[in-house]
C-alpha cells in the first residue's frame, strides 16, 4: 500500500533536549491512526513536522511522496487542526476561511465554504466575528478550515477540545467518515472514547513507538489508559 | 504563489480597517508632532537652503518627509508586533505551513505591510495639503515608490526582530531601543548640518541610522529628485534585513523550534 506519510531516521532536539532520534513512522494511504503518549512524549512534535512547521536535524519527511526538506508542494495535501486555536479573530469567519483557501492556491473557494459551513452547521454564520463565536463553533470552523483544500492527508491535535458531547461525536464519526473515504487521519488524543476498534494506534512514549497496533488489539480503552496514555496519576 | 500573496494582502488590509484605533493611532502620532510640535519648534530652529530645497522653507515642511517615515517606521513596527501576537496565538501557524516557499511568505508579508504604509502615509499627505503644507503634484507620486522601498526596509527589519523577539511583553524593549533611537538620531526632525555644528558626535551617530537615509530618500522624491546614496543604502539595508529574517525564521532552528514546538 502507497505510504501518505513517512518519516525516516529523523533526529530533532530543541537545543540540548532530543525529543525524536533516529524515529521512523509510515502512515498507510486511507488509515486512521491515533497518536497517544503522555504530555512531552512528542506527539506535538510529529505533528509539525509532518505540518512542515518544523524541519528535522537528520533524516526525512515525505508527505504523499514529497520531500518536506525541498520542496513545500506536499503540504497541499494536508489539512491541520492544531491543539491552539489558529483563526484570525479579528476577521469574520467566511474572511477567515477565505484567507487559508488564498494561503492554499484556492482560487474560487465560494461554493466550497458554503458547503462546508453547512456540514459543520455554521451557515448563516459567515459575516460573524470569529471573536464572537463560542469555543465550541470557534472548533467546527478549525475543522471546516483545515477540510476546505479537500486534503489526502488531516493531521488532528486534540480536534474535540473544548466540544459539548454531541458535536464531539459528530466530529468523531465525520473524522472515521473521512478516513473510509480514502483520507489518511493522524489524531492526537488523551481521549480514548474517540477511538473504534480497528483505529490504529501508536502509543509514544520519550520520542520512541512503544507499541503500535489495533485500538482493540492492544487492549482496548481500559489497557491503554492504565498503562500508557497518561492517565495513570502522577507522582507529585 | 500569486493567490497566496494576494491572501496575506487582503489579510493586512482588512486587519488595518478593523483595527480603527490604529488607523486613527497612526494618523495622530505624526500630526501631533506637525502641527504642536513643528509649532514650537519653528521659532526655535533655523533652516538654511539644503537640498533638495531651492529656497527657504517652513519647519513643518522640513520634518514632512520624517513624519511619513515615522508612519512607516511605526506601521513596520505594528505589523512585527502582529507577527508576535500571531505566534503566541497560534494563527501564524497557518501562514507558515502554507505550501508555498518559506520567503515567499515572508515576501508576502512585507509587501502586505508597505502598502499599509503607503496607505497611511497617503492620508497624512492629503491632510497636510489641506492645511497648506505642499509638495508639488510630480512629488506625490514620485514620493510613492520611495514609501514603498521605505516600507520594505523598516518592514524587512520589523520581521527580524518579530523572529528574535520571545515573548510579546518584550516589545516595550523595542519601542525603546528600536523606534525611538531610529526616529530622533535621523534626519527627520533636524537636517544634519545642524546637528554636526551642536553635537559632532550623535551627528556621527545618525550618519551611520538607516533611517536616516530612508528618510533622505523620501524628502528629495517629495521633490521629484533621486537620492543615489540614499536609495543604494535603502536597497542594500531592505535585503540585508530580509536575509537575515529568513534565517530567523528558519524552520531548522532552535529559537523558532522552541516558538512553534
Amino acid at each position: 500500500m502507497t505510504k501518505a506519510v513517512v518519516l525516516e531516521d529523523v533526529d530533532l532536539s530543541y537545543g540540548p533536549r532530543t525529543v525524536l532520534s533516529q524515529f521512523s513512522l509510515r502512515l498507510d494511504e486511507g488509515s486512521f491512526t491515533a497518536l497517544l503518549g503522555p504530555n512531552g512524549a512528542g506527539k506535538s512534535t510529529i505533528f509539525n513536522l509532518i505540518a512542515g512547521l518544523l524541519l528535522p536535524d537528520r533524516g526525512d519527511v515525505r508527505v504523499m511522496g514529497q520531500s518536506l526538506m525541498t520542496s513545500r508542494a506536499g503540504l497541499r495535501d494536508v489539512g491541520m487542526v492544531f491543539q491552539q486555536s489558529a483563526l484570525d479573530i479579528e476577521l469574520s469567519v467566511a474572511q477567515n476561511l477565505r484567507y487559508f483557501a488564498g494561503l492554499h492556491g484556492i482560487k474560487k473557494p465560494a461554493d466550497r465554504i458554503e458547503k462546508l459551513l453547512a456540514q459543520f452547521g455554521l451557515e448563516g454564520r459567515e459575516r460573524s466575528s470569529v471573536r464572537d463565536l463560542n469555543g465550541g463553533h470557534r472548533r467546527r470552523l478549525e475543522i471546516a478550515r483545515a477540510l476546505l483544500p479537500s486534503p489526502k492527508i488531516l493531521l488532528l491535535d486534540e480536534p474535540t477540545t473544548g466540544l459539548d458531547p454531541a458535536s464531539k461525536q459528530a466530529i468523531v464519526d465525520e473524522v472515521h467518515a473521512m478516513s473510509a473515504h480514502g483520507v489518511t487521519v493522524l489524531w492526537i488524543t488523551h481521549l480514548l472514547d474517540e477511538l473504534w476498534a480497528e483505529d490504529d494506534v501508536i502509543v509514544l512514549q520519550s520520542g520512541q513507538i512503544a507499541s503500535r497496533g489495533g485500538f482493540a488489539e492492544l487492549g482496548g480503552a481500559e489497557e491503554l489508559s492504565r498503562h500508557y496514555a497518561g492517565h495513570e496519576r502522577p507522582q507529585l | 504563489m500569486m493567490t497566496c500573496l494576494k491572501a496575506i494582502i487582503i489579510r493586512e488590509l482588512l486587519r488595518f480597517l478593523h483595527q480603527r484605533e490604529r488607523f486613527l493611532a497612526a494618523l495622530v502620532r505624526p500630526l501631533v508632532w506637525l502641527f504642536i510640535f513643528g509649532a514650537g519648534f519653528r521659532a526655535a530652529l533655523g533652516l538654511s537652503i539644503i537640498p533638495p530645497y531651492e529656497t527657504y522653507i517652513r519647519y513643518e515642511t522640513y520634518i514632512v518627509p520624517g513624519l511619513c517615515a515615522m508612519i512607516v517606521l511605526f506601521n513596520a513596527m505594528q505589523s512585527s508586533l502582529s507577527m508576535v501576537y500571531d505566534r503566541e496565538m497560534g494563527s501564524m501557524r497557518l501562514l507558515l505551513t502554507a505550501p508555498v516557499p518559506r520567503w515567499w511568505i515572508l515576501l508576502a508579508k512585507l509587501l502586505a505591510s508597505a502598502f499599509v504604509s503607503i496607505l497611511q502615509c497617503v492620508v497624512f499627505l492629503a491632510i497636510a495639503w489641506v492645511f497648506d503644507i505642499r509638495m508639488q503634484w510630480g512629488g506625490y507620486l514620485a514620493v510613492l515608490p520611495a514609501l514603498f522601498l521605505v516600507g520594505l526596509m523598516l518592514g524587512a527589519m520589523g520581521l527580524f526582530l518579530s523572529a528574535m523577539i520571545t515573548r510579546l511583553q518584550n516589545f516595550a524593549g523595542v519601542m525603546n531601543f528600536v523606534i525611538f533611537p531610529m526616529f530622533f538620531l535621523s534626519t527627520a526632525l533636524y537636517p544634519l548640518w545642524q546637528m554636526q555644528e551642536n553635537a559632532p558626535y550623535i551627528a556621527s551617530v545618525v550618519v551611520w541610522n538607516p533611517f536616516t537615509y530612508a528618510v533622505e530618500l523620501i524628502r528629495f522624491a517629495l521633490y521629484q529628485r533621486l537620492e543615489p546614496i540614499a536609495l543604494s543604502i535603502v536597497c542594500v539595508c531592505t535585503v540585508w534585513f530580509f536575509l537575515l529574517s529568513l534565517w530567523g525564521y528558519d524552520p531548522t532552528k532552535p529559537f523558532l523550534r522552541a516558538k512553534v514546538g
